[in-house]
């Protein structure tokens, strides 16, 4: 037998079994479609979070709350807060350290003008826009002085100042932040999202405002930008911190610095296992489409019994049979495979264009891994499940075959 | 003269031994179904021995082995004792792949159902059997077209075989019965479904493969006017074979009123 007569079986009886064929080749489909987005979701997630940890200032390091074992272990609610204003200062007097930028962050609204819009409040100091690397528009942002002497200065974030000022000069205006007053400085350029967060939305006030006004002791974290080599800079600044909390074994730790690449690679472990996790349970509903398919092709089988018969009186070799049967559900999966791949990639993109809604920076990518697997699985897929039912239309004897109705 | 030498060569072997001229030998051959340890004998010791260009006619009662001869004869079922040689090959000794094959090269089936591939087109139905044989795709078209015009359903090719009248639906299946050029047509009843106006048709068809191409005919029926057609009527009765003799009174195509 030819495979062009084998292929030409195929279409043949596809088209006889028509919409239950279709029908046959929806578990494969929806497994192939599901591992194409979840893997394609992820790859996109995961370049997104890169890139938006790659636009920050470069060479960072992130002096956080919690011992080094604690991360992606201990929500951040539930770390021990111990980054102090003594940390701060001993810090800040570095000469290695070309800026430190405290972070305190709260959810409030701002208001100005009857406009009020809901805000991220950032206890912070100027060091904020070169880890952030961000820009003014207007004004000038608020000075350490500011700080020292704990004034109620503001630097609103691009979108903020848009949405409470239109397009005229917020600076030197007065906004209404949890029921204080504050005074504009300065405006942000639109700068999209930083860390996940769209910085657009942020207004800025001397950490030691933020204190005040929310009651607060420690900070939340530093992002420090050393000028010396980053691993010589994150050794002093440990033994600093350590001074200052009186640790002696570094096992002890209750603070951490993390860098640039630290993030990366917790995003890549993280992606990682969670593809992997979210393919196996894609896979599981292949392998359930690959049973469909299976119930599937016996009962074709059975039902096709007096073909069978038909054909072997025609001269067919119980390999022939084989053959048509097996190719049949190879050709239905793999069918069921491309279909499975388009709708993937449909649904990714859709997936991305509704994730831009919330969250711009995201980008249309396709996992090859997916399609790779979702391809060459749903032929496998074929072949497998395929194979018994191929086997039992094969064996049946040409008589009782014939004799089926 | 090489030519005439091997012809008489040919003859004298003719006349010493049978065996080379009977495409098919049955010999003292008996069928026992088995169903789950329940053996039901159907055949009791069968003799027949067909010669190439035969046109014979089974007859018998319902339920007396006709079919289940037919079976052995065209390789779909296998005989429990005694001997078929085709050809004068014993039979018994083919494996799967090789009944396959000598099923679709050496015999063309007509069954009374017609057991044409539903929901498929005459032309695919026709072909059929050459998706099994050697013959390259690309010389198919014209064989196929040539069988169905010659059965006269050059209208109906793309038709499904469901949309297809009971005479020409046999006719189709005499066409596919055709197409690898068989020695033997078995026919099982094949007018059995019809109306005597298709019946008589068919039966001319058959008729002519076995004047003009010299098809060894194997006909089986239950009716004498049928079992006319034939050179030579035998008659089975509960698995054995009651009576064997040349038809003196062969029915041929002027007996009967041409069609239209
Ligand atoms: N697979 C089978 N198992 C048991 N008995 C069978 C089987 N096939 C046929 N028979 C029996 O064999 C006998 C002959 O059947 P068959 O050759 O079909 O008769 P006919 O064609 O002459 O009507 C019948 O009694 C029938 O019931
Ligand atoms: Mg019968």
């Amino acid at each position: 037998m030819k495979t062009s007569d084998l292929i030409e079986l195929s279409i043949q009886s596809l088209k006889r079994g028509g919409v239950r064929s279709v029908l046959s080749v929806l578990g494969i489909v929806i497994g192939i479609a599901s591992v194409i987005l979840i893997l394609s979701i992820t790859e996109a997630g995961k370049s997104f979070i890169i890139s938006q940890v790659q636009s920050a200032g470069s060479d960072l390091l992130f002096l956080e709350n919690g011992s080094p074992s604690e991360v992606q272990k201990t929500p951040d609610a539930f770390t021990k807060q111990v980054l102090t204003d003594q940390d701060y200062r001993s810090l800040k007097k570095q000469t290695w350290i070309t800026s430190i930028a405290p972070v305190n962050v709260d959810m409030d609204s701002v208001t100005a003008q009857g406009q009020v819009v809901n805000g991220t409040v950032v206890g912070t100091n100027e060091g904020i826009t070169k880890a952030f690397n961000i820009n003014i528009a207007q004004g000038v942002f608020f000075s350490e002085d500011d700080a020292v002497s704990h004034r109620r200065t503001v630097v609103l974030g691009g979108s903020v100042a848009k949405k409470l000022f239109g397009s005229d000069s917020a600076v030197g205006h007065m906004v209404d932040i949890g029921g204080q007053k504050f005074r504009v400085t300065a405006t942000m350029q639109i700068a999209g999202t930083r860390f996940l967060q769209n910085v657009d939305d942020f207004v800025y006030i001397p950490y030691t405002t933020e204190m005040d006004v929310y009651a607060k002791t420690r900070y939340m974290e530093f992002i420090i930008q050393p000028n010396i080599a980053r691993n010589e800079a994150i050794d002093r600044a440990k033994a600093i911190v350590r001074d200052n909390h009186k640790i002696s074994d570094p096992k002890d730790d209750d603070f951490r610095i993390m860098t640039q690449e630290d993030a990366v690679k917790i995003v890549d472990q993280v992606t990682g296992s969670l593809s992997i996790f979210l393919a196996a349970v894609a896979g599981i509903s292949l392998v359930v489409g690959g049973i469909g398919i299976m119930n599937i092709m016996f009962v074709t089988v059975t039902e096709r019994t007096k073909e069978i018969g038909i054909r072997k009186s025609l001269g067919a070799r119980t390999g022939s049979i084989m053959r048509q049967f097996l190719i049949e559900s190879v050709f239905l999966t793999t069918i069921g495979g491309v279909i499975g791949t388009s709708l993937g990639v449909l649904l990714t993109w859709i997936a991305i264009q509704i994730i831009l809604q919330y969250q711009t920076g995201w980008v249309f990518t396709l996992s090859t891994t997916g399609i790779a697997l979702g391809v060459g699985f749903s032929t496998a897929v074929g072949i497998i499940f395929g194979y018994a039912p191929a086997k039992r239309a094969a064996s049946v004897s040409p008589i009782e075959a014939l004799r089926y109705e | 003269m090489r030519g005439t030498g091997r012809c008489i060569e040919t003859d004298r072997h003719r006349t010493t031994t049978n065996i080379m001229s009977n495409i098919i030998e049955l010999v003292n051959i008996t069928k026992d179904y088995v169903n789950d340890d329940v053996v039901t004998p159907v055949l009791h010791g069968v003799n027949l021995s067909i010669p190439q260009g035969q046109f014979i006619s089974i007859m018998g009662p319902s339920g007396s082995g006709k079919s289940t001869v037919m079976n052995i004869l065209g390789f779909l079922d296998v005989i429990t004792t005694g001997m078929y040689r085709f050809n004068g090959r014993d039979v018994s000794k083919l494996n799967d792949d090789q009944l396959a094959d000598m099923r679709g090269a050496n015999i063309g089936f007509v069954f009374q159902t017609f057991n044409l591939l539903p929901r498929t087109t005459v032309y695919e139905n026709v072909m059929l059997p050459l998706i099994y044989s050697n013959v390259p795709p690309s010389k198919r078209h014209q064989i196929v077209s040539e069988k169905i015009e010659l059965v006269g359903l050059g209208h109906r090719i793309n038709n499904f075989s469901n949309q297809l009248s009971g005479g020409e639906r046999q006719r189709v299946a005499i066409a596919r019965a055709l197409i690898r050029n068989p020695d033997v047509i078995l026919a099982d009843e094949p007018t059995g479904n019809l109306d005597s106006k298709s019946g008589e048709v068919v039966m001319d068809m058959l008729l002519d493969l076995n004047k003009e191409q010299g098809k060894t005919v194997i006909l089986v029926t239950h009716e004498t006017y049928t079992a006319e057609y034939g050179q030579r009527i035998v008659r089975i009765k509960d698995g054995t074979i009651v009576s064997d003799e040349m038809n003196g009174h062969r029915r041929t195509r002027d007996d009967h009123q041409p069609l239209k």
